[in-house]
């Protein structure tokens, strides 16, 4: 059974990804100066006394050998168990259930805008001839080129600022994640846009696309049932990467729009070097961007059933 | 059989961006009749056809285009798309880009119904069998839901034919309809139109090949840049040209030209003007220079060169002919040392040649040359002739054309008949005779003993394919080199080798005396390629 297998190269993959991302955050976090237990009692400047240091050590286990450190924390993560946040005083996975959702909602709604944006443009420069395309191209190089951050500003300054049309802080209301969808879609589209454009080009210029014409196909038609599909393919497979670039760009326009998240939690938790909330943080990321790339790859299959794929 | 007419092209010009490249074509198109449209790349046949279509981009303006009481000269795109189709059917070459990869074909052939027709689903799914049916599709079932990558050549061409006959059109317009097949798929190709013609369909066939021009048409309309120089019935055309065009392109022929004679007018910038000589018989004395024994090469349970042994002396060409999959292409990369057999050995003047380790193999590598079908795809693209030249010299080691070099790539070029400007020039922008002339060039550029050609010439025109051929002969008697000559084309073949080796499903079923093998196939599968391709 090739789904069956494939499935299974998906999990033991995802398993070895998540093992990597808990090893390199334990070790990488430990070459960061400072001290945990000073984390553990408040952060850098809280006067701790050397008895409660040492207190603390003890309880967390703070005192052991590395090694024991490392095969400890990981087989708490194998059971499932992320331990509780040093600054928030919560468990890990409550912090987590309460930040992954607004994330993913801003994540995918990106995504899907970008794609719109990307096969939207596509879609008007083709058949528009050779400056239509040529515009295009600039534009989505400017797009795919341009800082998180100096979009964000600018779209505040323009849509909410000065015209008042949307809020510039992500509140609860629905409009609130326009501005933030835009900011962290646009670079994506860009990218998207280039690729796209390329194979749309290819396919166009190859003779099933004249045959197509040939039988009595309008021009849209063959763009919606021949051309987008080849279109597709190439920035269906860099969807995981856009994925992850919107995971981090999220970082950047959380904090900008003042949005709950799992990037301004990701922030906060490496200022104060909060380790089980970096550390739980970072698997979920992981977790999120291999199923995302899991699911792109099942989208590129159906797009492309011609299979021969290595 | 002729009957009523059918389509009416009178001063027919089409020009891009102030350029024609189709300058007042006039032509018609009977009932039930076929009519070829012949011409080297660059005539102007193709856009012609597209023209016919609404479809060839560009200024379109005509004294008179009707297909039957329509006048094609007055239609908006929405009724163009009501005339392709149900109306006027095409046919392209290279059905493996013409459908869509990613579909399969049933959905290719119901295209046009549920663009056309009122049929509901049922309905279209039985007639796309139906049309499968029709053109011979062996098993339509299971093949309806192949997609063309899943396909051979030939059932992928039946396919395509299928989708353009599933509203019968009146008009099909066949483009090179049987270019890059193998002999025997061209017939059945060949076949299939023939039968359509009889049934009534009108055809009109856009093709460099004559030979299946012959086979076909009734009428052939000879165009050279853009213009109609001469038509007539098929038998005047292709027997008695007038034109001296026309004449061109018949003399440049392979079929029926014995060995050695030139099929090409001379070149103009070859140094030896002089008249056709008679290839000197090759002694059977002359050193062998390149050997395989018992050569294997399996991929996974497919043998793809079964046992295959074969012997090449110095000055003599051996060919090399087969059906596409009988394995020439791989018993080629083994012979070039750039695929390990399984089993057996080659050999290279006299040295083991393969198996062995590139390391050892290297010294010896200019030896050996190799020319390929897709002269571009075998350049990189950033690299100017010049340099490509100076590379194959010097086996990569000059990183830029020193001017020192200069003199060395202009004899190059001079030799193979191009003019030495052309070293400046990148790949991409010259025609296809002389991109096969640089990689010629390339190949010959470390002085080779033996070049093994691999399709050499099967995507040029008859008139390049000549000049390819005549310049392939010239540098062999010059220098003694000694080839493996590979090509699906029997005529080809046959002018140019000295021997031959037949291959079926990766064995070679019989090897000799070209003279000998093609006048008198002892192997049953040699008869069949020949009867093929008569």
């Amino acid at each position: 059974m090739p789904a069956v297998r494939w499935v299974g190269s998906r999990v033991v993959g995802a398993v070895v990804v998540l093992w990597a991302v808990a090893t390199l955050i334990f070790f990488a976090i430990r070459l960061v100066p400072g001290d945990p237990a000073e984390a553990i009692l408040g952060g850098p400047g809280s006067q701790a006394s050397q008895a409660s240091l040492d207190l603390v050590r003890r309880e967390y286990g703070l005192d052991r050998p590395l090694l024991v450190q490392y095969l400890d924390q990981l087989g708490r993560l194998a059971t499932g168990h992320l331990g509780e946040s040093y600054s928030l005083k919560q468990p890990v996975a409550a912090v987590l259930a309460a930040q992954v959702p607004p994330t993913l909602t801003l994540a995918a709604l990106s995504l899907v805008a970008a794609w719109l944006l990307a096969i939207g443009v596509a879609w008007w420069s083709s058949g528009s001839g050779r400056v239509a395309n040529a515009v295009a191209s600039g534009l989505e190089v400017v797009a795919s080129a341009v800082p998180h951050f100096l979009l964000g500003s600018v779209l505040i300054v323009v849509l909410s600022t000065s015209l008042g049309l949307l809020p510039p802080v992500s509140t609860g209301t629905a409009s609130g994640i326009v501005l933030p969808v835009i900011t962290l879609a646009i670079p994506v589209a860009g990218f998207l846009g280039q690729v796209t454009r390329d194979s749309l080009l290819d396919a166009a210029a190859a003779p099933f696309a004249l045959t197509a014409r040939a039988r009595g196909e309008s021009r849209s038609g063959v763009f919606w049932r021949h051309l987008l599909r080849h279109a597709a393919l190439p920035g269906l497979a860099l969807s995981g990467w856009a994925f992850g670039s919107l995971l981090s760009g999220a970082i950047v326009v959380e904090s900008l729009f003042a949005r709950p998240g799992l990037g301004r939690t990701l922030l906060d938790a490496v200022t104060l070097r909060d380790i089980p909330l970096v550390t739980g943080v970072a698997l979920v990321s992981a977790l999120a961007y291999v199923l995302v790339v899991a699911l792109g790859d099942l989208a590129e299959r159906l797009v492309d059933p011609r299979g021969g794929r290595a | 059989m002729a009957g009523s007419r059918r389509l009416t092209v009178d001063g027919l010009r089409v020009a891009f961006g102030g350029v024609e490249v189709v300058r007042g074509v006039s032509f018609t198109l009977d009932a039930g009749e076929c009519v070829a449209l012949v011409g080297e790349s660059g005539s102007g046949k193709s856009v012609t056809a597209r023209a016919l279509l609404g479809l060839a981009g560009g200024t379109v303006t005509a004294d008179a285009l009707t297909l039957d009481d329509t006048d094609l000269a007055a239609l908006g795109e929405r009724d163009w798309r009501r005339i392709r189709g149900p109306r006027i059917g095409l046919v392209l070459q290279d059905a493996l880009v013409s459908l869509d990869p990613l579909r399969p074909i049933a959905r290719e052939i119901d295209d046009p119904l549920r663009l056309h027709s009122r049929l509901t689903r049922p309905e279209r799914a039985a007639r796309v069998l139906e049309v499968l049916d029709e053109v011979s599709m062996p098993s339509p079932e299971t093949r309806s839901r192949q997609r063309s990558g899943e396909l051979s050549g030939g059932l992928r061409q039946r396919a395509l034919i299928a989708a353009a006959l599933a509203l019968r059109p009146g008009v099909l317009i066949a483009d090179e309809p049987t270019t890059a097949l193998d002999a025997e798929v061209q017939r059945q190709v060949v076949d299939r139109l023939a039968r359509l013609r009889d049934e009534g369909t009108s055809v009109l066939a856009i093709s460099h090949d004559l030979g299946a021009v012959r086979r076909l048409a009734d009428r052939v309309v000879v165009l050279r840049d853009g213009e109609a120089v001469e038509q007539g019935p098929t038998e005047q055309i292709l027997d008695a040209p007038t034109h001296p065009y026309t004449q061109a392109l018949v003399a440049a022929l392979p079929h029926g030209k014995p060995r050695g004679t030139r099929l090409s007018a001379v070149a103009a910038g070859r140094r030896n003007s002089g008249t056709p000589t008679p290839q000197a018989p090759t002694a059977e004395s002359s050193p062998v220079v390149l050997s395989a024994r018992r050569l294997t090469r399996r991929f996974g349970d497919f043998t793809a060169v079964d046992d295959v042994s074969l012997e090449l002396r110095a000055g003599e060409t051996l060919g090399l002919v087969g059906a596409s999959g009988s394995g020439k292409t791989t018993t080629a990369r083994l012979l070039l040392g750039l695929d390990a057999p399984d089993a057996g050995q080659v050999a290279l003047l006299g040295a083991p040649w393969n198996p062995l380790p590139e390391r050892e193999r290297r010294p010896r590598r200019a030896a050996l040359g190799a020319v390929y079908q897709d002269a571009l795809s075998s350049f990189d693209p950033r690299m100017t002739v010049g340099r490509i030249l100076v590379d194959a010299l010097t086996a990569g080691r000059a990183t830029r054309p020193g001017r020192a070099r200069l003199p060395d790539v202009e004899r190059m070029l001079r030799e193979v008949g191009l003019d030495p400007a052309v070293a400046a020039r990148l790949p991409r922008t010259l025609s296809g005779g002389q991109r096969q002339r640089v990689a010629i060039a390339r190949a010959l550029a470390p002085s080779p003993r033996v070049v093994v050609c691999d399709e050499p010439v099967s995507s040029l025109d008859v008139t390049v394919q000549a000049q390819v051929l005549d310049l392939l002969d010239e540098l062999q008697r010059e220098r003694g080199l000694a080839y493996v000559f590979i090509s699906h084309d029997l005529d080809v073949v046959r002018h140019q080798s000295d021997r031959v080796a037949v291959m079926s499903a990766g064995r070679v079923v019989e090897q000799g005396p070209a003279e000998q093998v093609f006048t008198a196939p002892e192997h049953p599968y040699t008869r069949a390629l020949l009867a093929a391709a008569t």
